[in-house]
């Protein structure tokens, strides 16, 4: 009764795909990297345990070419500038296309996207050896169809730290099964764990994964700990999450670092701490994301020194958002950091940390909470918690928003998107806020103010979508609508017997799963079926994929049938609004099936 | 805050009647419980099995008087409900989840257009004592309620009616019914989408149990004492689990309880569960009081029951014929009395069967479903899983080894079930004094002094505690 559909019956042992990839790992020799060589070390992870000792601190790039040979090129001319101005660099995470994600006899045929492609081993014993830099691989490996490939080429040339486990939520465009991805994923892990003495370790950059939709820092932990166990309990990889992209709140950002320290039990150096990303903005001038990453480098080298971990530092280039980073713009990010490092040994002691140790508190604890929770929860459903393939089968099936809603530490609070408070808001839920308050402002500033006061709408989204949803609630309250939300994944039966209590004027659906026309038409046809009409409003991706047209614009069919398709929350409003004003106080129903479709209202 | 708490010396009596036996307890205000008595009593013998008790009672306890008396009635265990709704998924379930809290069982439950086409001898064979109407969220469909009237008065009879839907609908709802029965007029069960409201509904069908119900037709009786039920026991077991929340600001261990009550004829569970938690969001309401009563389940009359539900939702694989043997021996004598160590052993198998069963029904299990937007879990039910005691109340937990274990067992056979039931770990308390429902009783009156009775009476004395 429960554990149907989560995982699937007859997987493979993972004991068995584990030993499958010792196998693999014992048939290859760990290489030993330029870098490392260079240091007298034999591998990244005990240069990074030094650094600890010495208090260095370490410098990260992202860069990735075309090919191999055109990457080094241009790292070998960030190498020679930055040997030119005194500027450190250390290590470079190679930011792969996602073919790389596949097996390597689909890659040449696979649609060309920007990133590295390695094509030989040539390729990645290169990458390690070419030039004094530490090379690391954050995308398409672990986690991906082709995670074992990958894997074991990167550790035969000496690669130190190889990820990405949090990108195990990532799909694929040859059809590989989520269980196939996630075996493939084990057998990667059980090739890492074999070379685990040789100083290899698993990565996990978390932004990339479930992470960064995560509303709650303490989840974030949580799946932190989940990775951690599946990783080093229960396979023996020495894990080491890494994050910092869509971190804008430097309390926050130091906080979650120190979470992180507190739960690595093994004591792995983490790969780095990246740059905020997601603050810089197109529309902003250079000197202003100058200024954003500068501050934020400033704290995290500041957190280093304070509370050394051996995390790399990472100053994102004030370009990023415009373009693909260039040498030049590489360089200057490393300047930045440069500066930004002479102040923060002068300053550092300065900083009260009790706020960030408080806060760090927090985030343990409501992690530790949630994942304790999901563990109870994913035992009752039926998943063996002891059984690592089967963990990463469930989780990624459950996914992000309901892993967070159903085992959040925060207390309820209708007010959050997700119905609760979070212990540590990220700053993804800070955006969502943010985009509430920048549409209620311009529906504001609408000039006459829209009259919907008094009109009951039942609203839903049809799939895992809520910002929409949460937004157009806001707004609809805000505008005096008694608004009945029936939240997400909601299906067309539950909205019409909501409809029915309610006697909605109109219900609002939001969807983008691309079956915009089949679900109005269901819904259009169950409202029917009950005798009642309420007007029909569909937001969200309009399209699907119809005869001879692939994600097909259906809005004009959907017009026919008798819904109102809706781009903005604006213009649900607008309709909402004229709906009064064709009718008088009450807005017109929908005509029922039989009745004349030539009634039916039609946006403006 | 200082706590209101009345004078030692104010001796209150508080009485179960309507059982086997006529319970009493004596207490004083501030919640020391001061004596207890017991008498075999029938239906019709009311006020002797209560004289006898009284007498007892007033032996031990000085200042025991018949004037400050108040009582429960465990017939209403017996009280017949129907609940009539808009849509199935929601009045018609909310309505459910409301009067099952009442402490009657509901016979009953029917979507509008569904309750259209009753007819009269179907009708007359559910024979509901009491009928819960509601439909439509305030301010929303305002002619389920008009309809849902009409068709009840079609029907004929004259039992008490409760109506509980969109308040807008009351006037055109009034002029259906007046004159046909008795009415009473509360808060909608389902205010708006996803929300509960169950504490006037409940209370209006504890009222219409005693004014309407208690002392005609089947709950006919020629004693006075009916006059003083203040309301039906299992309602007051209930109250007592609220009473354990309330605690529960003091003392973290009582805020979400769950209370088991085995009894001879049914199993009833009690939860409170926090009004805000997050698990059932999604669904709203998940919070509050619940409680569910399993007819088929008890010590004797419905042992039999025990063995088949046990076999049928999979906790063995079969019966044996000697347990099965002595299952039908307890279903025909009510007042068996386990004599020898194996007897006993079955008694333990039975409380720890049925509060597992219980609780197994009375929570809800994490459903998986697939669909078009991929995989979706679904907390069905209530998540008892934060359950903060497990408090086991019922004669059979005063009597069996080692109470605890028999109910952590339970709790652990639930979990490996699936069901969403409190951890094997939490904490279990035994009512050994069998004072729950009085505190319950109690509790209307004097909040504080059945808070600090509860506190008192529930001492673990081999789980949690040194």
């Amino acid at each position: 009764m429960t554990a149907d559909g989560l995982v699937p019956r007859d997987l493979p042992a993972t004991e068995d795909l584990v030993r499958r990839g010792a196998d693999l790992a014992a048939e290859v020799e760990t290489g030993w990297a330029t870098y490392a060589r260079n240091r007298g070390v034999r591998n990244e992870r005990q240069y990074k345990e030094q650094t600890i000792e010495t208090g260095e601190i370490t410098y990260y790039i992202n860069l990735g070419l075309k090919s191999w040979p055109e990457t080094r090129s241009a790292l070998g001319r960030v190498l020679d500038e930055a040997h030119r101005l005194d500027l450190r660099v250390d290590r470079v995470s190679l930011t792969a296309d996602r073919r790389m994600g596949l097996a390597p006899h689909a890659r040449a045929a696979a649609i060309e996207e920007t990133g590295i492609m390695f094509w030989t081993q040539e390729d990645w014993d290169g990458a390690a050896r070419d030039l004094d830099i530490m090379p690391i691989l954050n995308d398409h490996a672990v986690g991906s169809p082709a995670g074992v490939e990958n894997a074991l080429a990167a550790i035969t040339a000496g690669f130190g730290y190889i990820g990405n486990l949090s990108q195990v939520n990532y799909g694929y465009p040859d059809g590989t099964s989520d269980v196939d991805q996630m075996i493939a994923t084990v057998v990667a892990m059980g090739a890492i764990a074999a070379k685990r003495a040789d100083g290899v370790v698993l990565d996990s950059y978390t932004d990339d994964g479930f992470c960064a939709s995560f509303h709650d820092a303490s989840t974030s932990l949580a799946w932190c700990l989940l990775h951690r166990y599946i990783a080093d309990e229960l396979i023996g990889c020495a894990y080491a999450p890494s994050y910092g992209s869509t971190f804008a709140d430097p309390v926050l950002k130091q906080a979650f670092g120190l979470a992180l320290d507190t739960i690595n039990t093994s004591r792995v150096p983490p790969s780095l701490t990246h740059g905020d990303t997601n603050s810089l903005r197109p529309e902003y001038s250079l000197d202003r994301n100058a200024a954003i990453v500068t501050t934020d480098i400033y704290f995290t080298i500041a957190n280093q020194l304070a509370h050394p971990t051996g995390s790399a530092v990472h100053p994102t280039p004030v370009t990023e958002p415009h373009r693909i980073p260039t040498v030049e713009d590489i360089v200057q990010s490393l300047e930045l950091g440069r500066e930004a490092e002479r102040r923060a040994r002068d300053t550092y002691h300065l900083i009260d940390w009790d706020p960030v140790y408080e806060l760090r508190d927090r985030i343990v604890t409501g992690g530790r909470q949630t994942y304790q929770r999901m563990m109870d929860a994913l035992s009752v459903m039926g998943v063996d918690t002891g059984d690592a393939l089967q963990l990463l089968i469930a989780t990624r099936r459950l996914g992000a928003e309901q892993i967070e809603r159903l085992f959040t530490a925060g207390e309820a609070d209708a007010t959050y998107p997700r119905g609760f408070q979070p212990v540590a808001a990220t700053d993804t839920l800070k955006r969502a806020r943010d985009n509430r308050e920048r549409v209620l402002g311009s529906i504001a500033a609408i000039d006459p103010a829209p009259d919907v006061a008094g009109i009951s709408v039942v609203a839903a989204s049809g799939d895992i979508h809520e910002y929409g949803l949460y937004v157009l609630v806001a707004v609809l309250e805000e505008l005096g609508c008694t608004v009945h939300n029936l939240g997400t994944s909601v299906d067309n039966d539950r909205i019409v017997a909501a409809a029915a209590e309610t006697a909605a004027d109109a219900v609002a659906l939001s969807t983008y799963n691309g079956m915009a026309l089949s679900l109005s038409a269901d819904l259009l046809r169950r409202l029917d079926a009950r005798g009642i009409h309420p007007q029909v409003f569909v937001g969200g991706r309009l399209t699907e994929d119809l005869e001879g047209e692939k994600s097909a614009d259906v809005r004009p069919l959907m017009t026919e049938l008798g819904a109102v398709p809706c781009d903005t929350v604006e213009a649900m409003v607008a309709a909402l609004d004229s709906m009064r004003t064709a009718s008088g106080p009450i807005p017109s129903q929908r005509p029922s099936a039989d009745a004349d479709r030539a009634g039916a209202a039609t946006p403006r | 805050m200082v706590a209101r708490v009345g004078s030692p010396s104010d001796v209150v009596v508080l009485g179960d009647l309507g059982s086997t036996y006529t319970k009493l307890v004596a207490v004083d205000g501030c919640g020391d419980l001061l004596g207890q008595s017991l008498a075999p009593t029938s239906r019709h013998e009311l006020d002797s099995g209560f004289a006898a008790a009284l007498e007892q009672l007033a032996d031990d306890v000085p200042g025991v008087s018949a004037r400050r008396v108040i009582l429960s009635s465990s017939a209403a265990g017996g009280l017949r409900l129907a609940i009539v709704g808009l849509e199935p998924s929601l009045t018609v379930r909310f309505g459910r989840m409301a009067a099952a809290t009442a402490g009657g069982r509901i016979v009953g439950a029917f979507g509008l257009s569904e309750f259209e086409t009753v007819d009269g001898g179907a009708w007359d064979d559910l024979a509901p004592d009491v009928v819960v109407l509601t439909g439509g969220t305030d301010g929303g469909e305002a002619g389920a309620l008009p309809r849902a009237a009409a068709a009840l008065r079609a029907l004929g009879g004259r039992c008490p009616v409760v109506v509980a839907g969109n308040q807008d609908a009351y006037a055109t709802t009034q002029r259906v019914l007046d004159g046909t029965r008795p009415v009473r007029y509360v808060a909608n069960v389902m205010p708006r989408i996803g929300v509960l409201t169950l504490d006037e509904v409940r209370a209006a069908i504890r009222d219409a149990f005693i004014e309407h119900v208690m002392g005609h037709g089947r709950f006919a009786s020629a004693s006075s004492l009916v006059g003083n039920v203040a309301m039906p026991t299992p309602d007051a077991v209930l109250s007592a689990a609220e009473q354990l929340a309330s605690l529960g600001h003091s003392e973290p261990m009582f805020g979400n309880p769950v209370v088991v009550d085995v009894g001879g004829a049914t199993t009833d569970i009690h939860s409170v569960l926090p009004r805000a938690r997050t698990l059932a969001s999604g669904a709203g309401f998940g919070a509050g009081p619940r409680r569910t009563v399993e007819a088929d389940l008890g010590m004797r009359e419905s042992a039999e029951g025990v063995g088949a539900a046990a076999v049928d939702e999979g906790w063995i694989r079969d019966l044996d014929e000697p347990v099965a043997a002595a299952l039908s021996r307890r279903t025909v004598d009510r007042g068996f009395v386990p004599g020898t160590p194996t007897e006993r052993a079955i008694d333990s198998w039975l409380a720890g069967t049925a509060t597992g069963l219980g609780l197994s029904r009375h929570a809800g299990v994490l459903q998986v479903q697939a669909g078009v937007g991929g995989i979706r879990v679904v907390p069905t039910g209530r998540d008892l899983r934060r359950a903060s005691v497990v408090v086991a109340t019922g004669g059979v937990f005063r009597h069996v080894d080692d109470a605890e274990s028999v109910v952590s067992e339970a709790l652990e056979g639930a979990t490996e079930k699936g069901a969403l039931v409190p951890t094997p770990s939490t904490p279990v308390l035994v009512d050994r004094s069998y004072v729950l429902w009085a505190a319950g009783l109690l509790g209307t009156s004097r909040p504080d002094a059945a808070r600090l009775l509860l506190k008192q009476q529930l001492v673990a004395p081999s789980r949690g505690v040194a």
